[in-house]
């Protein structure tokens, strides 16, 4: 099977569909070669380069880019779902999300509820997150906690190659708004994808790595993390389960649970900022229904309560490390 | 005498194991086919059964170890054999190259080949070893290839082997027309063309037995020996819960449900090997093919009556099932068939007790080869 990195599996994918169905749009900001642009049109395909090439095969009717303004673009996309169409949005960074929040809250999460069922909203809005580049404060954050706040949105963050192109072509035939957060340190990333169509299921954690002495969920970069730790702790006779969750919205609970009842022990690798997190939602539900099967309290590593520091020494020590999580691991050990 | 016992080789993609651990004790005698040690790769657990019969005389890789594949596991060796000989045995033994290396020269005779049929879809088909007569291998219903993981590499070392991927399966295409068996052994008939294969040693496992019952009515000359493993034939049921559940199975909770009804012991079934499954089932077009081969292919009952070609080969037919099989019944075999019963396997004798069925298998081969050089 051929290696793909995660940047041509979302290609892949966005490209699949378009030949699949020819309601799917892509709608973003330099999402085709540029508005204004002299140069070839489709020698950008956004920030990331996601969807370079598209405009070429499906034209500028379908790969449509915008001014820079994202209420707009949000808007349009919704717009155009909720009439028939099967937008991806991009949304150049999520950060830019302060923007147009009130698109995706109030009106594209709320229309099937409000109309009775009666209107659908088939859209994905496609965004990139995560520190690591030295982006600054403003191009930096997780924020996909925010999202999975909100009712009426499904909320996918993908950690692999593999995943990525699944869940994407999920979230295009799916009827709901879709938040899908792409990392900005997992696009060269390579692994093993199929050349054929595939969906990965919403809902539906996947375990990374198996072992009977603690249980560490994490998301997206943080995966390799746990997986790095997993490997050094390994070493010293401690084996771990690492579970990616793969959507947020919905959570899939039972997955952890299950394993939480063989190790006992649950720490939640997340980079975003601590406070009302997806890690204190994990850590909730495992404390109200797994907590007969703890061994030792729950922990996180998290980035700190601050904003993402643009100084790379700062940024480096934002972001949880391999070391950090392998300590939280041994500290889960020592306390039971 | 010594005999080195050695990581085997189960699949294509294995390059190395772990040692579970030993069930035979140093200084333990042991029997050909006994169960010597366990060995888990990332697709299955599975123990590894004794060459030679004499005693253990060393353990040589301990639990929990993982070392690649060819490595010296231990020794057997005859009573009287010197424990200096035995050391002697060990240093000179030649160490296994890197998977690396392996995959340039020594796989060359390895491949998967893929043909476009008439139709339109791809039709892929695995094959391994360059000397002997074809043997050809034909999988079960959602199965692929990859169920041969255990028995294609060591059948080929004394022969041609291919192993099939049924339309709607695998690497093959997922379109099928109305999902006959008739319509699948039509495919693979088109393969043996391409690949012209003259006269095959003809393996099939489930839905893959009713296959290789049809290319055996169309064709029997092509035929030299049929081997049936819990076959769907001779009037035989297929468990209509099982095979409903598989096919609307899209999460990997609910595939390892089903997986667990076809082993014998459902520890069998490791993550992985349900992750492979749910991979397969994800993608485009699969429960659709399912769904139809189903319907026109396993809701009844398999055709109990035996045909005039298959009445010409009975002498070349053996059949083996396992007898704590869950998915399909046994049907009944008609009188004089070979009949082999193996007692610790489910739905997959082939993944259960490869040795035994291995053995079985190349017996059969090697003797339908000897009447036919005598000829009729």
């Amino acid at each position: 099977m051929a290696r793909t990195s995660f940047r041509q599996a979302l290609n892949d994918a966005l490209r699949a569909e378009m030949r699949r169905d020819s309601r799917v749009v892509i709608i973003g900001e330099d999402v085709a070669g540029g508005a204004g642009g002299t140069g070839d049109d489709d020698a950008y395909g956004g920030i990331m380069g996601v969807t370079r090439g598209l405009v070429g095969e499906f034209g500028r009717a379908r790969v449509i880019d915008t001014p820079i303004t994202e209420s707009a673009l949000v808007g349009m996309a919704a717009g155009a779902a909720m009439t028939g169409l099967r937008p991806v949005a991009e949304l150049m960074f999520v950060d830019f999300l302060g923007v147009c929040l009130d698109q995706i809250l109030n009106q594209a999460a709320k229309f099937r509820y409000m109309f009775g069922g009666k209107a659908r909203t088939p859209l994905v809005i496609r965004t990139m997150f995560g520190a690591g580049f030295n982006a600054g404060a403003q191009h930096s954050q997780c924020l996909y906690s925010i999202f999975t706040h909100i009712p009426g949105l499904k909320v996918v963050i993908p950690s692999t190659p593999y995943d990525a192109k699944g869940l994407l072509i999920q979230a295009v035939r799916d009827e709901d708004p879709v938040i899908f957060l792409e990392h900005t340190k997992l696009y060269d990333l390579e692994g093993e994808v199929p050349a054929e169509s595939y969906t990965v299921p919403f809902g539906e954690a996947t375990v990374l790595r198996e072992g009977g002495d603690a249980t560490i969920v994490a998301l997206a970069r943080m995966t390799h993390v746990a997986l790095e730790a997993a490997a050094a702790l390994a070493e010293k006779g401690v084996e771990v389960t690492v579970i990616d969750p793969r959507t947020t919205s919905p959570l899939d609970e039972e997955t952890i649970l299950e394993s939480i009842g063989t190790t006992g022990r649950l720490l939640v690798v997340d980079e975003s900022n601590p406070r009302c997190s997806v890690a204190s939602e994990i850590a909730a539900v495992v404390a109200e229904r797994g907590f007969r099967d703890l061994k030792a309290p729950i922990r996180r590593v998290t980035a700190p309560h601050t904003p993402v520091p643009f100084s790379p020494i700062l940024e480096n020590a934002y972001i949880p490390s391999t070391k950090a999580v392998e300590a939280a691991v041994l500290e889960l050990m020592r306390t039971s | 005498m010594i005999w080195a016992v050695t990581m085997p080789t189960w699949g294509l993609s294995m390059e190395e194991g772990t040692v579970v651990g030993w069930l035979v004790n140093e200084g333990m005698r042991t029997a050909i086919g006994a169960e010597l040690v366990e060995i888990e790769t990332t697709k299955i657990a599975n123990s590894l059964e004794a060459q030679q019969e004499g005693v253990l005389r060393r353990q040589l890789v301990k639990p929990g170890q993982t070392v690649p594949c060819g490595e010296l596991l231990g020794v057997i060796a005859t009573d009287e054999t010197s424990e200096s000989a035995i050391d002697d045995f060990i240093a000179k033994f030649p160490r296994p190259r890197p998977p690396v290396a392996r995959s340039g020269d020594g796989a060359s005779a390895d491949s998967t080949l893929i043909h476009e049929l008439p139709s339109g879809g791809r039709l892929r088909c695995l094959t391994m070893g360059e000397l002997g007569s074809a043997v050809v291998f034909l999988h079960g219903f959602g199965g692929d290839s990859d169920t041969w993981l255990f028995n294609q590499g060591p059948v080929a070392e004394r022969h041609l082997t291919f192993a099939f991927d049924l339309p709607g399966h695998g690497g093959s295409t997922k379109r099928v027309e109305k999902g006959s068996i008739e319509e699948l052994a039509k495919s693979v008939r088109y393969g043996l063309d391409r690949l012209e294969l003259k006269r095959i040693h003809l393996v099939g496992h489930s839905m893959g037995a009713a296959v290789a019952l049809a290319i055996c009515d169309e064709q029997p000359d092509r035929v030299a020996s049929l081997s049936l493993i819990a076959p769907f034939a001779f009037g035989s049921l297929v468990n209509q819960r099982y095979i409903s559940d598989f096919t609307s199975a899209q999460r990997s909770r609910d595939i390892q449900r089903c997986l667990a009804l076809v082993f014998a012991d459902p520890k069998a079934v490791r993550r992985e090997m349900v992750e492979a499954v749910a991979r397969y089932k994800r993608l485009d077009g699969v429960t659709d093919a399912l769904e139809k081969i189903a319907a026109s292919s396993l809701r009844e009952p398999a055709p109990r009556e035996i045909s005039t070609a298959l009445r010409t080969l009975m002498g070349r037919l053996v059949v083996l099932i396992g007898m704590h099989d869950n998915i399909v019944s046994s049907g009944a075999v008609p009188d004089g068939v070979r009949l082999v019963t193996l007692e610790h396997s489910g739905h997959m004798p082939h993944m259960e007790e490869p040795g035994q069925v291995n053995e079985v298998l190349l017996k059969h081969f090697a003797s339908a080869d000897r009447e036919g050089a005598l000829g009729p």
